[in-house]
């Protein structure tokens, strides 16, 4: 009776242990067993979709009423690093995904949370299938995808967050990381009053190291005497580690923060009110994590993502590198929030915006520019 | 440069707490024989409810006690999957992480859990310290006491040595794990909540990022004693902080070597003060009665 109800447990719990994995996508990747990786591995496309991306698949299958007949048939992969939910980054791609889904009525599954050491493998996975369109969001992505496309040639890749991409089918796509944080930079420049910035990454990828120079060009052309330090605390998931590195920089007389580590930001805008800091966001509009954001700046890589997206289903999207920013709409400020909003006199809120209206414009593309 | 090693001092202790806290509870089921590698799914399991319940209540000391008890559950299952079904010990804790990890992004999805910004907190005084962190200092006294000063410690660390010779003198080896499992995950629930409602006043998925893994490096590295856990806390501590103000300093420090830095103190620790580790002898060991 014992073996029996051993029996019963033991296959309920692997029961669960299944659905779990499921339910948090490619969470099961993150720890590193053999027997988590093999699971993940074995499973990867089907494991890694999400409950709301599977529902919103069968959703935009059944209605498609904006659905294009030639695209229905389409399999469009999005994998992400991060979580789907973490209010930046990762959630506008994840968002735009289901987009693409409502208005083509084709397949499109997202991989969340993939772990460094599961990226060939789910990225493989989905060409295996013969997925048509494979995004990869994020700069951590481009040597797997670089090693992986060619392997694929018939399949569209496209890599975000990337400045390169290769023949024959790897599109790599920069969101203007420079000039988002020349942006950027140009705001913490003028809210500073220590002349002192502190700017927290989560990674030195290319992208990043894009956006630190741009943070710090923008700010020391407000105000050359202006210094700028970079912690980088190696996670997105971390937010006390975030905080911590605020308070660090804090006692080193660092009065205005910027971060670009997607779910941490929360850690680093805590301290920032909580000490009396100032804030600017980035990515998303940071001002529902506390009232320290005095201003953000979008970058809506969502409305990027979709674009390619189209242009590989229309055969059109080129392989190699290309930059959108402000010009095409990506980049902008938000309205001034929060404690600060009427820091800044109206001569450096117009300052600012000539500063908006010239990357408008084209200007501050790259640190050359 | 006082004032700079008493700021660093204050943030490792202050920053290191959760840990303590997860760690000492690791400790507790580890002395009594039981192997716990799902802290890391007990932990972030305190995270979301001790923010839901403090949320709910309005008051962080209720949530606290809300996670405890929901941690304290997934302890006592935990012990009824090892103790009476003696499943393998490492991998159910792997499932317990996975399980935590998906239960609580589940959960967070469903009630936008990362939504709250929680409006209670716990008293800070003049050093910028919560009760907790006292508490946890305290509770490193007090498990020594328990475990080394009373009947009941004695019967746990018996357990975890030779729980044939517990049975023989008509203790209950079952009850004892059972305890060690339960009150082990209260504390590494406790843990959680502070993380997510002391040193911090949100939620965010997989904010653990990993303690509960440091937790079990710091109980080996402790030669499985409340001090040497709170030691090898300290160690990693240390170098977590160390690692960011290397970098805030602005000397151009490579980041990718200071991020490296708590794991690599922790390692070298662990070369020069432990060796001739003693596990407890029945760790990992299922027991059968009568056998």
């Amino acid at each position: 009776m014992m073996k029996m109800i051993k029996k019963v447990l033991a296959f309920s719990v692997s029961a669960c242990l299944i659905l779990s994995v499921s339910a948090c996508g490619d969470t099961a990747s993150k720890t590193s067993t053999a027997a988590a990786t093999a699971a993940a591995t074995a499973a990867a496309p089907a494991a890694a979709t999400t409950a709301a991306a599977a529902a919103k698949t069968a959703a935009a299958a059944t209605t498609a009423a904006a659905g294009n007949a030639d695209y229905k048939s389409k399999k469009i992969a999005l994998l992400l690093a991060g979580s789907a939910n973490d209010g930046g980054w990762n959630q506008l791609a994840a968002e735009s995904a289901k987009a693409v889904a409502s208005k083509y009525g084709c397949t499109v599954n997202t991989s969340e949370k993939v772990a460094t050491t599961d990226y060939e493998s789910t990225i493989r996975g989905y060409a295996e299938q013969k997925y048509d369109v494979i995004v990869c969001h994020g700069a951590e992505f481009l040597d797997v995808s670089k090693l992986v496309a060619k392997d694929y040639p018939d399949i569209k890749f496209v890599n975000t967050s990337s400045f390169e991409g290769q023949e024959p089918n790897l599109s790599g796509i920069d969101f203007g990381s420079y000039q988002g944080g020349y942006l950027d930079g140009a705001a913490m420049g003028l809210a500073t009053k220590t002349k002192k910035i502190g700017i927290i990454g989560a990674m030195e990828a290319d992208s990043f190291r894009a956006w630190v120079q741009g943070v710090t060009d923008g700010a020391k052309a407000m105000d050359s005497s202006i210094e700028a330090t970079t912690v980088y605390i190696g996670t997105f998931d971390d937010a006390l580690k975030a905080k911590q590195a605020v308070k660090e920089m804090a006692q080193k007389g660092c009065d205005t923060f910027t971060q670009c580590c997607d779910a941490a930001e929360a850690g680093s805008i805590q301290e920032c009110d909580d000490e009396g800091l100032m804030n600017i966001g980035y990515v998303a509009d940071r001002s529902n994590l506390g009232k320290s954001v005095m201003i953000s700046v979008l970058q809506e890589s969502g409305k990027g993502i979709e674009e390619a997206i189209d242009e590989a289903l229309q055969g059109k999207l080129a392989a190699g590198g290309v930059i959108m920013a402000a010009k095409e709409g990506i980049i902008s400020y938000t309205d001034y929030t929060g404690t600060y909003k009427d820091l800044l006199t109206a001569d450096q809120k117009a300052k600012l915006q000539t500063v908006y209206n010239d990357a408008k414009g084209g200007k501050y593309i790259s640190a050359a520019k | 440069m006082s004032n700079s090693i008493l700021t660093f001092l204050n943030s490792v202790v202050l920053y290191s707490i959760p840990l303590l806290y997860a760690s000492l509870g690791v400790l507790f089921m580890e002395v009594a024989g039981v192997v716990n590698m799902g802290a890391e799914g007990m932990m972030i399991i305190g995270s979301l409810v001790g923010i839901m319940a403090s949320n709910a209540f309005g008051n962080v000391w209720a949530g606290a006690l809300i996670a405890m008890l929901a941690a304290g559950a997934f302890g006592a299952l935990f012990g009824f999957l090892v103790i009476e079904l003696r499943i393998n010990q490492v991998v159910l804790g792997v499932a317990f992480n996975l399980a935590g990890y998906g239960l609580t992004t589940t959960l967070n999805r469903a009630f936008s859990v990362d939504g709250i910004i929680l409006k209670c907190t716990y008293f800070k005084d003049a050093l910028g310290f919560y009760p907790p962190v006292y508490i946890g200092l305290g509770l490193v006294a007090l498990v020594w006491i328990i475990l080394y000063k009373t009947n009941f410690g004695i019967q746990l660390r018996s357990v975890g040595e030779n729980p044939m010779v517990v049975e023989c003198m008509g203790i209950s080896v079952k009850r004892l794990r059972y305890t060690a499992c339960i009150i082990g995950a209260m504390l590494v629930g406790f843990g959680g909540s502070f993380l997510s409602t002391g040193l911090l006043s949100r939620y965010a998925e997989q904010m653990t990022d990993g303690r509960g893994y440091i937790a079990l490096a710091a109980v080996t590295f402790g030669k499985y004693t409340p001090i040497g856990t709170l030691a090898g806390v300290l160690i990693f501590g240390a170098g977590d902080t160390l690692s960011l103000r290397l970098q805030a300093g602005g000397s151009g420090f490579p980041y990718q070597i200071a991020l490296m830095i708590p794991y690599v103190l922790t390692v070298v620790a662990l070369c020069f003060f432990s060796h001739n580790v003693h596990d407890p002898a029945s760790l990992g060991v299922p027991y059968t009665k009568n056998r």
